[in-house]
C-alpha cells in the first residue's frame, strides 16, 4: 500500500528530523526571539505540522530549512499576537566572513561559527549556576535533548506538573534575572564548563543505574548524554575535561549489553562477557584519552582513566588495579567524597589488599557519611567474603539487600548471599 | 538590566581584614564602566525605625525587627548588561568575600496598568516557593 509507505516513510522522517534538529531549531529561535517559551512552542508546532503535511506532500527535500522556516513563522505569529512589534524580532544572523587566524576565545569562536554557535549557548545556559541544579538538568534535557515534560517526568520519577512548573519556574528565572544567551568569555569558562559538565553526567548517571524502580538501564537518558556530550566536544576539542567526560561516559555505555542477562538481571564486572561490550566505544573512549591533558589533571580525566582501566582489560584478571587504587588517590585530592573513598578502598580489595579495603571502609562506615548506602554493605559483604569471614558476610549482604534501590540490585545480592558457602 | 544588590554580614564568612578592603577599588572600577547608578552604607539596625499603619493609625517604633544573623549593611544599584556581567562585579566587591550579596533583578512598575489586572497577571510570578534542596 502506497498510502501506508508513505505514512510510515514520513514519520520516520520526521522521528530523524527531530533528532538532528530539534536544538538547532529551538536554539536559533531563542536567539532571534529572545522569548524560551515562544521558542520551544513554535519548534513543536513545526514538528507537528511536518507529521501531518509530510504524509500527504511527501518529505521535503531539505526538510530542517522547512521546519525552520515553519517555525519561525509560527514565532512570528506568537508574538504578534503576543503583541509584540515584529520589527523587535531580530533577523537571522549572517556572518559568512571568518577573519585570518584561530580565534582562541570560545566566545569568538562561536561568534565566527553561525552553525553550531546557537546550541553551545543553549547548553550554557540551560546549565547556568544561577539556577538550582535539578531544573538544570531537566532543561537542558527539554530544550537541548528534545525530550518533552512527561518523559522527562518519567525519567526522574515526578508527577508531571512538577517537572511542568519546574520548566516553567526556570525559564521564567532566566528571563526576569537576565541570564545570559550566550557562551562565557575565555576567563569565565572553566568554570562554567565544569557546570555544564555536571550537568551532562547528572543526565548520564540516571540513565546509568536508575536511582530507584524496577528497570536497571535507562539507555535513553545514557545515549542523550553522550550527544550532548560529544555536542560540547565538538564545539570545545581542546578542552581536556569535556574529552574526558564523553570518553568515560562512552567507556560505561559500551558495557551496556554485557551489564545485564536475558533475564533483566545485573552482571557484575568482573563476571561480563567481554566481547559483548561494544568494541567501537570502546576504541572511541580510550582514543579520546590519547592526548595528555595540557594543563592538571581534572576529576572527569581521572575517572574516565578508571573505565579506561577497565576497557583495556581483555578479562577481568587482567585489569590493572594499582594503577585504578592511583586515579582514586588523585580523585580524592581533586574532588574528595566518600563515594570515591569508597570505591578506592574497593580498588585496595580487588588489588589483593583486602585488609587494608576492609579497614577503610570500617572507617567510613563510622563516619556516619554513607549511612543507608547499599554499595557501602555491599562492598563490605563481598571483601567479607573473599576473607572467608562468611558470617559477617553474611550479614552485610542482608543489610545490603534491604537498602537495595532498584530490583535487580536486590536479586543480585540475593543471589550473592545464596552462593556464599558456609563459613 | 537593573539589578539591586544587598551587601549583607555573614558569620560564616571570612573574618573582616581592614587592609584587604578594596572598597575604593570597587567603586572606582564600577563608576569607570558605568554600570554603578548608585550605592551607599547602611546604619545598624539600632539607628532604624518601624513605620506601620495599623486600623489607620500610624505607628512609628524603633523595632522590632526580625532578627537575622546576615542583615543588610549596604547597597548598589548596578545597571549591567545581563546577569553574568552583575555577578562578575559583585565577585569583586570586598564583602563577597568578608560577607554575602544578594543581587535582586528589578521588577519595573507600569503605572498606567490597572493594579487589579496587574495582580492577576503577576500571581504566578509572586510569592512562589523555592525548589526543594536536591538530595539532602
Amino acid at each position: 500500500m502506497t498510502g501506508g509507505r508513505a505514512a510510515s516513510e514520513a514519520s520516520k522522517a520526521v522521528a530523524r528530523v527531530y533528532r538532528e534538529e530539534w536544538t538547532r531549531i529551538v536554539a536559533t529561535l531563542i536567539r532571534s526571539t529572545g522569548d524560551w517559551d515562544v521558542a520551544e512552542e513554535a519548534a513543536a508546532d513545526a514538528f507537528e505540522r511536518a507529521a501531518r503535511r509530510w504524509v500527504i506532500e511527501g518529505v521535503p527535500r531539505n526538510p530542517g530549512a522547512w521546519l525552520t522556516t515553519v517555525a519561525r513563522h509560527r514565532a512570528l505569529d506568537v508574538l504578534r499576537r503576543r503583541g509584540v512589534e515584529v520589527g523587535k524580532v531580530r533577523e537571522w544572523m549572517a556572518m559568512d566572513e571568518l577573519t585570518g587566524g584561530v580565534p582562541t576565545d570560545p566566545a569568538e569562536i562561536v561568534a565566527a561559527e553561525p552553525e553550531w554557535d546557537d546550541r553551545l549557548r543553549l547548553v550554557f545556559t540551560c546549565a547556568h549556576p544561577a539556577l538550582p541544579v535539578e531544573a538544570r538538568v531537566a532543561l537542558t534535557l527539554r530544550t537541548v535533548g528534545g525530550l518533552d515534560t512527561a518523559e522527562i517526568a518519567h525519567a526522574f520519577f515526578v508527577p508531571e506538573a512538577t517537572m511542568a512548573q519546574r520548566l516553567v519556574r526556570a525559564k521564567r528565572k532566566i528571563r526576569h534575572a537576565a541570564i545570559p544567551y550566550r557562551v562565557p568569555s575565555a576567563a569565565e569558562l572553566p568554570e562554567r564548563l565544569g557546570g555544564v559538565l555536571a550537568v551532562l553526567m547528572l543526565v548520564h548517571n540516571e540513565g546509568y543505574l536508575a536511582s530507584s524502580g524496577d528497570r536497571l538501564l535507562r539507555l535513553d537518558l545514557q545515549e542523550e548524554a553522550i550527544r550532548l556530550a560529544r555536542l560540547v566536544v565538538e564545539l570545545l576539542p581542546d578542552a581536556d575535561e569535556a574529552r574526558a567526560l564523553l570518553a568515560l561516559l562512552l567507556l560505561q555505555h559500551a558495557r551496556s549489553a554485557a551489564r545485564v542477562d536475558a533475564e533483566g538481571e545485573l552482571v557484575p564486572l568482573d563476571e561480563q562477557d567481554r566481547s559483548r561490550w561494544n568494541a567501537a566505544e570502546v576504541g572511541e573512549g580510550l582514543a579520546l584519552l590519547d592526548k595528555p591533558p595540557p594543563g592538571p589533571i581534572g576529576p572527569y580525566r581521572l575517572q574516565a582513566e578508571i573505565q579506561a582501566a577497565h576497557g583495556r582489560a581483555r578479562t577481568a584478571d587482567e585489569t590493572d588495579w594499582r594503577a585504578i587504587v592511583e586515579c582514586y588517590d588523585a580523585l580524592e585530592a581533586v574532588s574528595p567524597s566518600p563515594v570515591v573513598e569508597l570505591n578506592r578502598a574497593v580498588a585496595h580489595g580487588l588489588a589483593g589488599d583486602t585488609d587494608l579495603a576492609l579497614a577503610e571502609l570500617d572507617r567510613l562506615e563510622a563516619s556516619g557519611r554513607l549511612d543507608g548506602y547499599h554499595l557501602l554493605a555491599a562492598a563490605q559483604a563481598d571483601l567479607l567474603r573473599r576473607n572467608g569471614r562468611m558470617l559477617e558476610s553474611a550479614a552485610r549482604y542482608r543489610d545490603a539487600i534491604r537498602l537495595a534501590p532498584t530490583g535487580p540490585e536486590q536479586r543480585f545480592l540475593e543471589r550473592r548471599l545464596a552462593e556464599l558457602p558456609a563459613g | 538590566m537593573r539589578y539591586m544588590m544587598f551587601v549583607a554580614t555573614d558569620p560564616e564568612a571570612e573574618p573582616f581584614v581592614p587592609e584587604e578592603d578594596g572598597i575604593a577599588e570597587w567603586i572606582a572600577d564600577v563608576e569607570a564602566r558605568g554600570v554603578h547608578v548608585l550605592g551607599e552604607r547602611l546604619r545598624p539596625l539600632e539607628d532604624a525605625t518601624l513605620v506601620r499603619v495599623r486600623g489607620g493609625e500610624l505607628l512609628v517604633t524603633d523595632g522590632p525587627f526580625t532578627e537575622s544573623k546576615e542583615w543588610i549593611a549596604g547597597f548598589d544599584v548596578l545597571d549591567c548588561r545581563d546577569l553574568d556581567e552583575a555577578i562578575e562585579i559583585a565577585s569583586r566587591h570586598p564583602m563577597a568575600r568578608f560577607g554575602r550579596i544578594e543581587l535582586r533583578p528589578m521588577w519595573p512598575l507600569d503605572l498606567e496598568e490597572d493594579p487589579v489586572a496587574r495582580e492577576e497577571r503577576e500571581a504566578g510570578d509572586r510569592g512562589r516557593r523555592r525548589e526543594p534542596a536536591v538530595g539532602a
